[in-house]
């Protein structure tokens, strides 16, 4: 049994690492882009197919969306970066699930024993890829805050020299944000990294029957993490937009 | 720190790798999911409020045409009721002019026949007193033709004829 936080490089093209969560999320983005490409193909004005399950699969988070921005414009205007990171982390926690991927892999000599790097691993079970999806996150509510409210506007909620208070609490929002690609990236990375370990020794200790049950927990945990990360950002989105409002 | 980073896995050349593979992720959804999606959706809901206006529409205007029909068969009815009082006063109008031209020819008839007989009674009439004065005479005058006179027989014819005129036939 092998466990290790960092990715395992299965080739390297020159110095730059080939992991196996770079290639499970290449592999993810893909299908989604083929899935996507393929729906805008089965669009028809009445609902039929593949374009009827994504249809509704959109409106579910649109919908969702609603709940907290009661408006949906407002939801419009997020779907797209809301959208997008619910859809890779729940397609990424989830690809961990199915039975065999951690299997597949090859043996390496590691500090004098062969052991078995997997060609699959979850890519949210990598802080490289929840650092990115928390980075993107941040950076797209930064943008979308510029775009609303102005650059001066939203900038001046950070470096603002009116007054002490002012300027503390300006400092405080700076930090507040990195803040948030830490939160962001270690929630996600640590639960399903958790998950992962879990299901390993589970399956290590009782190979029958016994995961059944983890892995359904598992499937629920990839669900809410997706969940608790897309609407946080959104959370933040609206946040950040909302002085247009007043 | 970079001790920490190593041992967590954070390079930051595979940070960029998967920051682009998600940016990318994110354009190709933006492109051929999201837009397209939300317009279809947008396009279905239009189309659901027009059909739905439409169908109030087509719902208003049959109740109306229900309505109209509705007036323009009660106008027929009350029409046609009119039109068969008119056709029965008129046609009573009719029988009863032709029974009048009809009394007044047959009238007219029986009154030219009547003159016609009359006609031609007279003429008979006239005719067979021609005749019988005729026959008096020629018989008057083979029987007084020895003993009276010439003013006697005249007399005599002319006596006759008053009586025969006297006489009915």
């Amino acid at each position: 049994m092998n466990i290790s936080l960092a990715a395992e490089p299965l080739l390297h093209v020159g110095t730059f690492p080939i992991t196996n969560t770079l290639i499970m999320a290449v592999a993810v983005v893909f299908v989604l882009c083929v899935i996507a490409v393929i729906t805008r193909r089965k669009l028809q004005l009445i609902p039929r197919g593949i374009g009827n399950a994504i249809e509704a699969v959109i409106e579910q988070i649109l919908d969702f969306m609603d709940s907290v921005t009661h408006d949906r414009a407002q939801s419009e205007r997020f779907l797209p970066v809301v959208a997008a990171i619910f859809l890779f982390v729940i397609a990424s926690n989830w690809i961990e699930l199915v039975p065999g991927l951690g299997t597949v892999g090859i043996y390496e000599m590691h500090e004098g024993k062969e052991i078995l790097i997997p060609f699959i691993r979850s890519a949210s079970a990598d802080l490289n890829v929840t650092l990115a999806v928390a980075l993107f996150s941040v950076v797209a509510t930064q943008v979308m805050g510029m775009r609303v409210l102005g650059v001066g506007r939203h900038l001046g909620k950070f470096f603002n020299f009116s007054n002490p208070i002012l300027g503390f609490v300006g400092i405080l929002e700076l930090v507040s944000e990195f803040a948030k690609v830490v939160s962001f990236s270690f929630r996600l990375f640590g639960n399903i990294f958790a998950g992962e370990v879990l299901l390993l020794v589970v399956t290590t200790l009782a190979p029958y029957v016994v995961p059944l049950p983890f892995l359904f927990l598992e499937f629920f945990v990839g669900f809410v993490q997706a969940l608790v990360f897309s609407m946080l950002t959104l959370v933040n989105l609206q946040m950040t937009t909302q002085h247009t409002e007043h | 720190m970079d001790e920490l980073l190593h041992k967590l896995g954070i390079d930051w050349r595979l940070l960029i790798a998967q920051l682009v593979n998600f940016v990318v992720l994110f354009l190709v959804l933006r492109r051929f999911l999201y837009r397209p999606v939300l317009e279809m959706l947008a396009r279905r809901s239009q189309h659901i409020a027009d059909g739905l206006r439409d169908a109030t529409a087509a719902s208003d205007r049959l109740a109306q045409v229900e309505q109209e029909r509705g007036v323009i068969l009660h106008r027929a009815e009350l029409e046609r009721q009119s039109m068969l009082e008119r056709a029965a006063q008129e046609a009573e109008t009719l029988r009863r002019e032709r029974a009048v031209a009809a009394d007044a020819e047959a009238e007219a008839r029986i009154a030219r026949a009547e003159r016609e007989a009359e006609r031609v009674r007279e003429e008979m009439l006239a005719a067979v007193r021609a005749e019988i004065g005729d026959l008096v005479l020629a018989i008057s005058r083979k029987a007084t033709a020895a003993h009276l006179t010439k003013a006697q027989h005249e007399q005599l014819i002319h006596a006759a004829i008053e009586e025969l005129r006297g006489a009915k036939l």
